[in-house]
């Protein structure tokens, strides 16, 4: 049998919430027993009630003592309890929504954060969310919510209406609210008193008056302006006064149901709500302003009869409302979800269940679209999304492009090739049954290694892949703007054999490098026709060779390869679970063609998960390094780093530049000294200058004529013997401008593996924190990668292209972020940032400068973010190796952005 | 209940896409609207918009200029033009030789709603006011105006009248309007028996409706006064079953007549595919529980 407790801050009579829960406990009806839980516990109740503290412990334990099987939380903070007891009990929660936070003052800041922890951290994680009206589902901004509207049958219904006052006695007008200072804007009364005088002026023969929960100084105002005020009034009084009143009217700025409003009509008496909240849900009476609210009534003292009407129809409507239409809707609810926690299905993890609404979303949508493209084609299609039909006032106002763009012209063939539902623009190659033509079996399907004719683009699946519903327009739609796009790719997820989706892999723009170690891309890839007739010449045996081959046709062509940031196509969930097949296929798929991408180079495959390493030669003669390490005193750090630069095997001359920054102790000065005496390698330059990291770091530069320069931090102890090759390997590539290396904390977990733009405001480290054995996102935290940016903790650069940059920037950025702002000029002369994991090394981070920030430290570090958003502002919030869709909120690297940064189909203007 | 059900409905017609903050605003703001007008003299105003299609404009002014003349002064007829910036010759021409017995109210920035409110306010000094597309052929005006006029006379109790209106090919095109109340587009109105043979009624019958079009709608000013007129908050459609609505929540009712075989060339002016899905969102949202009460 079910089970249900229920759980709401307060049971006390009259209390909207208590009414509910009381209400709907006793229409469930006999196979569904309900228990209630509260914290404020007051009255009598037709259900056993308990009193409970709101933590989770006595919350769990309730629930195990009545022997629930479901918990249903109907208020805060109960909600927020709800995540914990999923282990053991099937757990809802019940919105009956909260005001807008702008409607408050003393606390709007708790009330916004209140609403967004529900969003990010209840619904996500609970088995259902209930809205007890589609305005809250739309307020929570969660379409998966499940709508079950409140009974009204509950009140006690006087059988025949009350006759309507007569003229000329003044009709009887009144609302009723809570008039505490805290509700008064969001219920308003200021409205209400408004609405008084604006009735007193057009000559309303009206009595107004208020009933309602408060003290005495609330009432006040009412009183003041001549009105009955009826202060904490029992529930039969209430009754009485809904039932006797001749119009109910509520001024109120926002509600999520508005039941008193549904009790006077309940009792026969007409109510007047603004066009606010879920009142288009609650009366048939909806006024857009004041002065047609005060018109109305004007034309009910006029007209008596009308009152009378509109009260025998706001019976009507009031008896659409029933307890037993909403236990019904419960009881389907129950129906559709797992008997206990353990039958849940797999892959119920919160990111995927947060992504559901936002899916919801895009299925309304991609049913539009697909309909629209079958009867108005591509071009009709665009248009219509243009002209705003799909989206209402979703849609971004743009300029419109000229009428040819979205001519049909070169999407036709494309688009017809396949019309199957439920995909209404598929042409799909599949390989995997190609692969098994290869072996000699009979399997063909949606096309072969032919050359394909008739159609200027076409979509190659992964094995096992399914095209989202989208892909195809997403594709159709970059063809509009990029007409000749030779190669994209969009984003991906996994999806088990019952069809649910999981793990998405949300992927950065083109990182050929990224390429090379894992053949990232997945699912769908849109290729040109040429391109791919190009390649089926060498008839690549796997998706991963023609992945391989396509890449490099495209590269020899000069083309760009797109990214769409969508999901494109939903792979078979055993890719996520042992990825190292597709990453062998890649590797074997790469050796043949390995001097096409980097000629000299040698390839290996890394041991524990199977990315491939590249390692680029050094050329002959190995070009000179400089290490340029600023130190003050700190010896116990700086020593042995020195020693483990000192002892690195390299086949380059290096040069070790310590920047003595005004070291004081005398051990300094004899370590020092010795190791100028005893290594002639090391240079000693002394700067004693203020601390600027930039200024220092700028002038050693300046000091050297070493054609490549590696920044070290004297806190930094190397591991990887032969670090400085392996980035001299990637530095000297013309197209590279900083190179970066894995550091990790002195307890092995990671510390940097590359720069995340705009994470948390400027730039964080993505990576922070991971166990030194993940492969973090894409393998990133172990494969050799674009970055937007990385850390000048160890970076090495070309010495020409570090200067042409005009160095490090010493006058805004003396301490922070110069690294970064480094890395961004030079990607804006084109040159691309390598982080190469590869190379470890030790940072003891922060060992030298401490880590306690002084008061005009902090002053400074705030003028450096100022800086860095005002130079780069947008720049940081688009890292092309960072996907739109993952969040760029502090400590939330590679979480799910609550809202993507990308546009949605049905969005998109042309101005990209 | 129209708005909470968890049916499927359809995206477009979602009414909680906006800021509940804006409409909060927008209920201390004032809007412009019809006035009260002051000293109602019996007859009938006529109100016409118009850009160019003097096609059509020429013979519809004859018409009426005709039908003004033999009612006479059993129905004192003013003829109220508003144009929205015609530069066809010969429809200006018409204008200056009409001047005096036809009012033309010239250059107004075309605004279904705000336009019709403003040609009210300043013109409309007659009990009846009829409002009439420019596409709107009349076989015999006098006639059916006359019938119309008759049936509001005798009828308090109607708020607004409209008329069977046809296609060239004399098949339906209006015969009132009613609401959509199954299907994803649950709330939106639609032209019952719309393309079928016209409703066998007898000549000069009337019966009653939900709401009528605003193409040929003619109603009682005080009335339409009181209700502020078309709700200038639509942008291209909607406003006139809201008026009819908005007249219906005042206790009135809405009827059509038979007057006659009325040829509409339904949206001559306006292209076809310009659906305005924010209008028809405010309509649902503020109309389609009313609608579900009363129909």
């Amino acid at each position: 049998m079910t089970k249900i407790l229920m759980l709401s801050y307060r049971m006390a009579p009259g209390f909207g919430v208590s009414v509910v829960a009381d209400a709907l406990a006793r229409a469930l009806g006999a196979e569904v027993a309900v228990e209630i839980g509260a914290v404020d516990l007051e009255g009598e109740w037709s259900m056993p009630v308990h009193r409970l503290a709101p933590t989770p412990e006595a919350t769990r334990a309730l629930a195990r003592q009545v022997g629930a099987s479901h918990v249903i939380a109907h208020t805060s903070p109960f909600f927020e309890i709800l995540p914990e007891l999923r282990d053991e009990f099937m757990c809802v929660a019940w919105e009956h929504g909260d005001p807008t936070p702008a409607f408050f003052d003393h606390d709007r800041a708790e009330r916004q954060r209140v609403k967004t922890v529900k969003h990010k951290h209840i619904y996500p994680n609970v088995d259902a969310v209930v809205a007890i009206s589609r305005f809250v589902a739309a307020d929570i901004d969660w379409p998966a919510a499940t709508v079950i509207a409140n009974g009204i049958d509950h009140v006690d219904a006087k059988p025949d209406p009350t006759p309507v006052t007569a003229a000329p006695a003044p009709l009887r007008v009144g609302t009723l609210m809570r008039l505490g200072q805290g509700e008064a804007y969001y219920k308003g009364n200021d409205l209400f008193l408004d609405l008084v005088a604006a009735a007193e002026a057009a000559g309303v023969n009206a009595r107004f008056e208020v009933m309602g929960r408060g003290e005495d100084a609330d009432a006040a105002r009412f009183r003041a302006r001549g009105l009955t005020v009826h202060l904490n009034a029992s529930d039969a009084a209430r009754d009485r006064y809904l039932h006797e009143l001749d119009v109910f009217v509520t001024c109120s700025r926002w509600e999520g149901f508005n039941l008193p409003l549904l009790e006077a009509q309940a009792q026969g008496t007409p109510a007047l709500a603004f066009d606010v909240g879920a009142h288009p849900e609650t009366t048939p009476l909806l006024m857009a302003s004041l002065d047609e609210m005060a018109a109305h009534l004007a034309a009910y003292d006029r007209d008596r009869t009308l009152v009378s009407a509109h009260g025998r129809m706001a019976r009507r409507f009031a008896s659409r409302f029933t307890w037993s239409a909403a236990a019904n809707q419960v009881h389907a609810l129950l129906a559709a979800l797992p008997a206990d926690p353990s039958q849940r299905p797999r892959y119920q993890s919160p990111t995927m269940v947060r992504l559901r609404g936002y899916w919801q979303r895009v299925r309304h949508y991609s049913a539009l679209v697909s309909q629209s493209l079958r009867r108005h084609g591509v071009g009709g299609t665009l248009l219509r999304i243009r002209r705003r039909l799909f989206g209402g006032g979703h849609v971004n106002a743009g300029p419109t492009p000229p009428a040819e763009r979205y001519s049909d012209e070169g999407f036709r063939q494309w688009l017809v090739a396949h019309d199957q539902p439920p995909y209404p623009a598929r042409l799909a190659l599949d390989l995997g049954p190609l692969a098994a033509t290869a072996r000699g079996l009979p399997t063909r399907r949606a096309g072969d290694l032919a050359p394909v004719t008739g159609t200027d683009h076409l979509i190659l699946l992964s094995p096992g892949a399914v095209l989202h519903d989208m892909a195809a327009f997403e594709c159709a739609d970059l063809i509009r703007f990029h007409p000749q796009v030779a190669l994209a790719y969009g984003d991906y997820d996994h999806v088990n054999g019952m069809g649910e989706r999981a793990e998405p892999r949300f992927l950065p723009d083109w990182d050929a490098d990224l390429f090379w170690a894992t053949g990232y891309p997945r699912g769908a890839l849109l290729v040109r026709a040429d391109l791919w007739n190009r390649i089926v010449e060498s008839a690549p045996a796997t998706f991963e060779a023609a992945m391989l081959a396509l890449v490099l046709a495209a590269r020899e062509a000069g083309a760009a390869i797109h990214h769409i940031p969508r999901i494109l196509a939903h792979v078979p969930d055993a890719e996520a679970t042992a990825p190292r097949p597709r990453l062998d296929a890649h590797h074997a798929a790469l050796l043949p063609d390995l001097a096409r991408i980097a000629p000299g180079a040698k390839a290996e495959q890394e041991a524990r998960f199977g990315v491939t390493l590249l390692r680029r030669p050094a050329p002959e003669p190995a070009p000179k390094i400089a290490v340029i390490i600023p130190t003050r005193d700190g010896l116990e750090v700086l020593a042995p780093c020195v020693k483990s630069v000192l002892t690195s095997q390299t086949a380059h001359a290096l040069e070790v530049i310590i920047v003595d920054n005004g070291s004081t102790r005398p051990e300094t000065r004899e370590f020092l000294d010795e190791l100028t005496a005893s290594d002639p390698r090391v240079r000693i330059l002394p700067d004693p200058s203020p601390f600027n990291f930039a200024g220092l770091n700028n002038r050693a530069v300046a000091a050297t004529d070493a054609p490549l320069i590696c920044f070290l931090n004297n806190d930094t102890e190397v591991i990887t013997p032969d670090w400085l090759d392996r980035m001299a390997g990637e530095a000297l590539r013309p197209e590279v401008g900083a190179v970066g290396a894995r550091l990790l904390y002195s307890d092995g977990a990671v510390q940097h593996a590359g720069v995340i733009l705009g994470l948390g405001g400027v730039a964080g480290h993505g990576e922070a924190g991971l166990p030194a054995a993940a492969p973090g996102h894409l393998w990133r935290a172990v494969a050799s990668h674009r970055r937007g940016a990385v850390t000048a903790a160890c970076l090495m650069i070309r010495r020409e292209v570090f200067v042409a940059a005009g160095g490090f920037d010493d006058v805004h950025l003396a301490i922070d972020f110069n690294d970064v702002d480094l890395c961004l000029r030079l990607a804006d002369s084109d040159l691309i940032n390598v982080m190469l994991p590869s190379v470890e090394l030790v940072h003891k981070e922060s060992v030298s400068r401490g880590t306690q920030r002084a008061p005009d430290d902090a002053t400074r570090f705030t003028g450096e973010v100022a800086h860095m958003r005002a130079t780069w502002g947008r720049q940081l919030d688009t890292d092309p190796s960072y996907n739109p869709n993952l969040s760029i909120a502090l400590n939330e690297p590679y979480d799910l952005a609550a809202v993507p940064r990308t546009t949605p189909v049905w969005k998109k203007t042309n101005s990209r | 209940m129209v708005l909470s059900s968890g049916a499927a409905f359809d995206p477009r017609l979602n009414i909680y896409t906006d800021d509940n903050a804006i409409r909060d605003a927008a209920v201390t703001a004032r809007v412009q609207g019809a006035e009260t007008p002051l000293n109602l003299a019996p007859g009938l105003a006529i109100v016409i918009l118009t850009l160019d299609r003097a096609d059509l404009m020429l013979p519809l002014l004859a018409t009426l200029d005709a039908a003004r003349t033999r009612l006479g002064d059993r129905c004192p007829i003013d003829i109220i033009v508003g144009d929205t910036g015609s530069t066809a010759p010969e429809l200006l021409a018409e204008y200056d030789r009409l001047a005096g017995h036809v009012i033309v109210e010239r250059d107004m920035r075309y605004h279904f709603s705000r336009c019709n409110n403003q040609l009210f306010n300043r013109h409309v000094r007659r009990e009846l006011v009829l409002f009439l597309n420019n596409d709107v052929i009349f076989p015999d005006a006098a006639d059916a105006l006359e019938m119309m006029i008759a049936e509001m006379h005798a009828k308090p109790e109607l708020g607004g009248l409209g008329a069977v209106l046809h296609y060239p090919d004399m098949t339906c095109q209006h015969a009132g309007v009613d609401m959509l109340d199954e299907g994803p587009l649950r709330g939106l109105c639609y032209h019952p028996g719309h393309g079928a043979a016209p409703p066998s009624r007898a000549h000069g019958e009337s019966w009653p409706m939900m709401a009528v079009t605003g193409a040929c709608l003619l109603t009682r000013s005080a009335l339409f006064a009181d209700v502020g007129g078309f709700d200038e908050a639509y942008r291209t459609e909607c406003q006139d079953v809201a008026l009819c609505l908005a007249m219906r929540r005042r206790g009135f009712e809405m009827a059509v007549i038979n007057a006659g075989r009325i040829v509409h060339l339904e949206n001559a002016t306006r292209p076809t595919g310009s659906e305005d899905w924010q209008d028809r969102q405010r309509f649902v949202r503020k109309w389609a529980s009313f609608m579900d009460m009363v129909r």
